[in-house]
């Protein structure tokens, strides 16, 4: 009776015990959590862009978060050995009904290990232009030219051609436009050199390029090929665009349109 | 408009000291191209400008009070406002670009081995504009729009810089003094085994220094190059201008001179080593 009697006290005692212990651990697991956090941030604080931290740290804190579980379970003897054994079972059957995720959660990995875009840039990717907002572990951010947020899953873009307009610090503009045959063509890249070096957007070097691309039926088509700043592309097309229409009207270089001429043709006699 | 090469280097020096412009006075600088209004009003700082980006410009002009009507076309006009009335002081000093200067010499040169040379540039100034008690900067102005250039290797590295249009010279008496432009002195030691290819120069001005001597003319600290034996820049030092101790320092560099200077490694001269 007095065996029995003691029972309750015993695995009350036991219980707070082992509540004690998981308070502690759990104490511990944040401590540590928190310290290496504290330590990557700071280790990598130069070395690493904020998106592959971001990337590390969650990847420690997953690590020690299960870490910390399984010391939980082992202080309710748990047998770790049928968890881990179920939780592979489980694991197989949350990958195959989350495929997409799993997909979008690798290619989210590569994405910021790759860099093949980062923060800030802008790109297109299937049809679709803007800057990027974020990159997160299953999808990214643009934000288009017309304001609309878009969340493109990381699958989609592993999967399609992005184009990064953002990574070189220079780009070329070019402007192709068409010359009649009679048209002096030196005279015409002497005038478009000339405005090269008048406009404020546009750089001297790499040099321009003067492209007769094409012989046509009844006029030539030239490309001219100037470079600027990556960030103000928009001012150079637009400034350099109009200052060669106004050099051309004002130097008599005509750019040919393609007409028709209808006549009527007279009354058939009758 | 004072242009007589006497009443320029007393003018000048104008930028050691800062000028006292009262309320409701207007101060007026030609400098070089550039034309600057700056007024004085109760509780505001009013800023504008214009340059005719004519390099060949030599005129420097200051008139404080300015009396005349402020041009129409000039109003294109900042203003720096207080909560209270501001003080009277205002500072204008010249400053060196923000971004390189990359000049072409008269004609390609080449430095045989073991030889050093040294050549000369003159690359325009900006107008740095400053309030002074409580300390605040109003604006850089550059004295011309100088056109830009890419300095690099390739199209993926390499640097937008200025273009200056007056070309690098083996000897200082062929630049023409300029008001609005300060010297700049590269001296390049080539110690490879093979001639060095100069095709075009870098100043790089962000971390240069801005001196004038007694006759009001400004240099930039001198850049001093070294091709080491393997044909690569390892080593750039910036040192004082010549004669450093008879000049006025009037603004020091933007940037720290750090390993980024060296950055591209070997493409200062235009060339590959």
């Amino acid at each position: 009776m007095n065996d029995l009697s003691l029972m309750p006290s015993f695995i009350t005692y036991q219980l707070f015990e082992n509540l004690s212990k998981v308070v502690a651990v759990l104490i511990a697991g944040w401590i540590v959590n928190r310290i290496f956090s504290f330590v990557l941030a700071l280790a990598f604080k130069h070395s690493m862009e904020k998106q592959k931290q971001f990337v590390l740290q969650k990847l420690v804190k997953y690590t020690l978060s299960i870490f910390t579980l399984l010391v939980i379970l082992k202080i309710f003897t748990v047998d770790l050995k049928v968890i881990l054994g179920a939780a592979g079972v489980l694991s197989l059957a949350v990958g195959f009904a989350a495929q997409t995720s799993t997909s979008n959660l690798i290619s989210g990995l590569f994405l910021i290990f790759e860099r093949p875009f980062v923060v800030g840039d802008f790109i297109e990717v299937n049809d679709i232009k803007g800057e990027v907002l974020t990159i997160d572990l299953f999808s990214m951010r643009i934000k288009t030219v017309d304001n609309l947020l878009v969340r493109v899953p990381n699958e989609v873009v592993m999967k399609s051609k992005v184009t990064n307009y953002s990574h070189f610090p220079i780009r070329r503009f070019d402007l192709i436009f068409s010359l009649s045959y009679f048209e002096d063509l030196d005279k015409v890249k002497k005038l478009l050199l000339e405005i090269v070096d008048d406009n404020p957007y546009c750089l001297d070097e790499p040099e321009p390029l003067f492209l007769v691309q094409k012989m046509g039926e009844y006029f030539l088509e030239i490309k001219f090929g100037v470079w600027g700043e990556r960030h103000q592309l928009i001012e150079l097309q637009n400034s350099f665009s109009q200052q060669v229409r106004m050099a051309f009207i004002k130097n008599n270089i005509a750019l040919p349109v393609r007409s028709m001429k209808l006549e009527e043709s007279p009354a058939a006699p009758t | 408009m004072s242009t007589s090469a006497e009443a320029m280097s007393s003018e000048l020096k104008i930028f050691r000291n800062p000028f006292k412009l009262d309320e409701g006075q207007v101060l007026y600088l030609r400098f070089g191209p550039l034309d600057t209004y700056i007024g004085h009003f109760a509780q505001e700082w009013r800023v504008s400008w214009f340059s005719t980006n004519d390099y060949m410009d030599n005129s420097f002009k200051v008139s404080l009070p300015f009396s005349e009507k402020v041009p129409e076309e000039l109003l294109s006009q900042k203003r720096y406002t207080y909560s209270r009335p501001s003080n009277s002081f205002i500072k204008l000093t010249p400053i060196l670009g923000d971004r390189p200067f990359v000049a072409r010499p008269t004609k390609p040169l080449l430095v045989l081995p073991g030889e050093t040379v040294k050549i000369y540039m003159s690359i325009p100034l900006f107008l740095k504009i400053e309030a002074e008690d409580p300390y605040h900067l109003l604006e850089e102005i550059p004295a011309m729009q100088s056109s830009k250039t890419w300095f690099g290797e390739s199209t993926q590295s390499g640097e937008v810089c200025y273009s200056t249009r007056i070309k690098a010279v083996l000897d200082k008496k062929e630049l023409v003094y300029r008001p609005y432009r300060a010297m700049s002195q590269l001296i390049i030691e080539n110690r490879g085994i093979d001639a060095l290819h100069v095709e075009k120069l870098k100043v790089p001005a962000p971390y240069l220094a801005l001196f004038q001597d007694e006759e009001g003319h400004f240099f930039t600290s001198v850049v001093h190059y070294i091709r080491e034996s393997d044909g690569f820049i390892k080593n750039i030092d910036v040192i004082g201008p010549e004669g450093g101790d008879d000049l006025f320092f009037l603004s020091g560099p933007r940037l720290r001179a750090d390993s980024s200077l060296l950055s591209p490694l070997t493409h200062f001269f235009g060339n590959h080593p």
